[in-house]
């Protein structure tokens, strides 16, 4: 079965190209969404694989997308990646404590960013309870 | 990455341009000028009278007093050494103390001669007098502590005052009296030194205030400049990212899907890479135009054009991005036949400013409206509520009007200066990099007109950008 990306992305350039990016060089079903709210309600309609979300976004950022999808039964275990302009360490560490599975900053290479989502797709909840783990333990 | 990089160097070397004229160096060599003043010179006059001191005490006669004056005097001198050598070797700011103990040091120096000369001579002396004289003097070493005072001055007269007394009464008694004599002219010429070197501390002391409070203001401009510069930065960081790792996507699907690609497919990933591109180049552009305008080399070539077709021409101009709606009504009300004296790349760098603002600022669908209008030199002022001055000459009127989110009155300042977004919009998504207005502003006013916004603050309510220029006569 074919495996599904929502990505979220206010930007009006780069959201195409990665639609395009993953058409192109992956076998996965790719869907778009501009904003966070837009996000939610594709990610609970279309229940994805992967999630690579926007931080800096209208109506829903990003942090509060990944909180409110972990927060959902139905949606807790989607893996997540965030992928934002925001480069300081203080943003990765509150984006992660958020719940996602990985923190990348733009511009990353599309070879990485296409590793990435098929490494958050390996993300177990053992692997996420772990890393919580760790988190509190800091 | 070179691109970056090169935006990056040309952002240095704007921030670097508007920081100089807030320079710390200078200020710090004025400091140093004053400190200089207020420490060097009075320690110099202290050496002088110490040494004069010094000779007039040797030639006397008692072998006592010689002694004294003489230890006293390399003392004062020592301590005068030492104060100017701290001063060079450390550079700190020691003006506060330093008065003082000079001011200590020459009147403890009084005070010894004084009473030893006073000891040695009996005959009219009281102990009060003595007392009297020593209260004197301690009350201007504590004054002399303290420093920069009006009382200092007063009570350094009135010692002098006393020993003029003293020495009048002592002449009349016993004018044979050499020493005595000598002691206390000695004393009265370091006391009107000391009272010299007051004013002078004074006077430099209230130079070296002024200094300090311009150098705070300046401080505090360069601070928000600094903070400016800061929101400058991160705006343009965050505007660079998106456009580039766009670039990145579509590079690496044609390196690697050229050969298995449409021809429609590929040339629309060429367009959408252009796309992005251009957006890159623009916001490398926007750095070097706030540059070329803050350079003010630019030619300006004023001649006579109708405003019409710039204004048409400006509306193709403005990044599509930028309409959110292209329902949007608007309004053009310029009749055919207006012209006005205007440099046309400035203006049109003006109005592609100000309507991409519009637009940006106003919601989808809500309407713009741009007119102008001929304001006669005897109607100027009556048309104009905050106009600054009566025109002397025909004017322009151009304005831009939209009805989205206004500007609260607070924040119309902020507008027009270099580097400066609304705080609401850093928090939004709506991408600037704060330099439009402030170009717009110096285009105009180098053109010999001007640029004001008027909004009540109430969104929907929107705002009015009234742009002056100069028309033909």
């Amino acid at each position: 079965m074919t495996k599904t990306i929502l990505l979220i992305d206010d930007d009006l350039d780069l959201l195409p190209s990665m639609i395009t990016l993953l058409e192109e060089m992956s076998n996965y079903k790719v869907f778009g969404a501009n904003n966070g709210a837009q996000g939610l309600e594709m990610a609970v309609e279309k229940r994805p694989d992967c999630i690579v979300v926007d931080v800096k976004m209208p109506e829903l950022d990003g942090y509060q997308f990944v909180r409110a999808m972990r927060g959902d039964n139905t949606t807790a275990s989607i893996p997540l990646v965030i992928l934002s302009a925001l480069a300081q360490d203080k943003n990765k560490f509150v984006g992660l404590l958020s719940g996602a599975d990985y923190y990348l900053i733009k511009p990353v290479s599309p070879r990485d960013l296409l590793q990435t989502v098929d490494s958050a797709m390996q993300v177990t909840e053992d692997d996420r309870i772990r890393r919580m783990r760790e988190f509190s333990e800091q | 990455m070179a691109e970056i990089v090169t935006a990056q160097e040309n952002r240095k070397a704007v921030l670097q341009d508007s920081a100089q004229e807030f320079s710390a160096e200078a200020y710090d060599n004025r400091r140093r000028v004053i400190t200089m003043q207020t420490i060097l010179l009075p320690s110099i006059v202290t050496i002088t009278i110490s040494i004069f001191l010094f000779i007039g005490m040797a030639l006397s006669t008692s072998g006592m007093l010689k002694m004294t004056s003489i230890g006293v005097s390399v003392i004062v001198t020592a301590l005068d050494a030492m104060f100017i050598g701290f001063y060079i070797l450390s550079r700190r700011n020691v003006t506060r103390f330093i008065p003082g103990f000079i001011v200590a040091a020459i009147t403890g120096t009084v005070i010894l001669v004084e009473v030893l000369s006073h000891g040695m001579n009996h005959h009219e002396l009281t102990p009060f007098s003595i007392a009297a004289l020593a209260a004197f003097n301690i009350v201007i070493v504590i004054a002399g502590i303290i420093a920069d005072s009006s009382i200092l001055i007063i009570v350094t007269l009135v010692a002098t005052t006393y020993d003029f007394y003293m020495i009048f009464r002592q002449i009349a008694v016993h004018s044979e009296n050499q020493i005595y004599f000598t002691a206390v002219l000695t004393l009265i010429i370091i006391q009107i030194a000391v009272f010299l070197m007051m004013i002078l501390m004074r006077i430099s002391n209230r130079r070296l205030l002024q200094e300090l409070s311009s150098a705070k203001l300046v401080s505090e401009q360069t601070q928000k400049l600094d903070e400016m510069k800061n929101l400058f930065i991160t705006s343009i960081n965050h505007e660079m990212r998106n456009p580039i790792m766009a670039m990145m996507n579509y590079i690496e699907i044609l390196n690697t899907k050229h050969n298995d690609m449409s021809p429609e497919k590929r040339a629309s990933i060429l367009n959408q890479l252009q796309s992005a591109g251009n957006r890159v180049s623009r916001l490398i552009a926007s750095i070097l135009a706030v540059r070329s305008v803050d350079a003010e080399n630019q030619d300006i070539d004023l001649q006579v054009i109708p405003v019409l077709p710039v204004v048409t021409n400006c509306m193709n101009l403005i990044d599509p991005a930028d309409y959110k709606d292209k329902r949007r009504e608007i309004f053009i009300n310029i009749e055919n036949s207006t012209t006005v004296k205007c440099d046309q790349v400035m203006l049109e760098q003006i109005l592609t400013n100000v309507i991409s603002n519009a637009m940006k600022y106003s919601p989808a669908g809500s309407p713009l409206s741009i007119a102008a209008q001929s304001l006669e030199p005897q109607r100027a002022s009556r048309t104009r509520k905050k106009n600054e001055a009566i025109l002397k000459t025909p004017m322009l009127e151009l304005t831009i009007r939209d009805w989205g989110l206004g500007v609260p009155a607070t924040e119309q300042s902020l507008l027009f200066q270099k580097f400066s977004r609304l705080p609401r919009d850093l928090a939004s998504t709506t991408s600037g990099n704060g330099l439009g207005l402030y170009t717009c502003k110096t285009l105009a006013e180098r053109m010999g007109g001007s640029i004001v916004l008027t909004s009540s603050g109430i969104p929907g309510d929107g705002s009015k950008v009234t742009i002056l220029l100069p028309m033909p006569e």
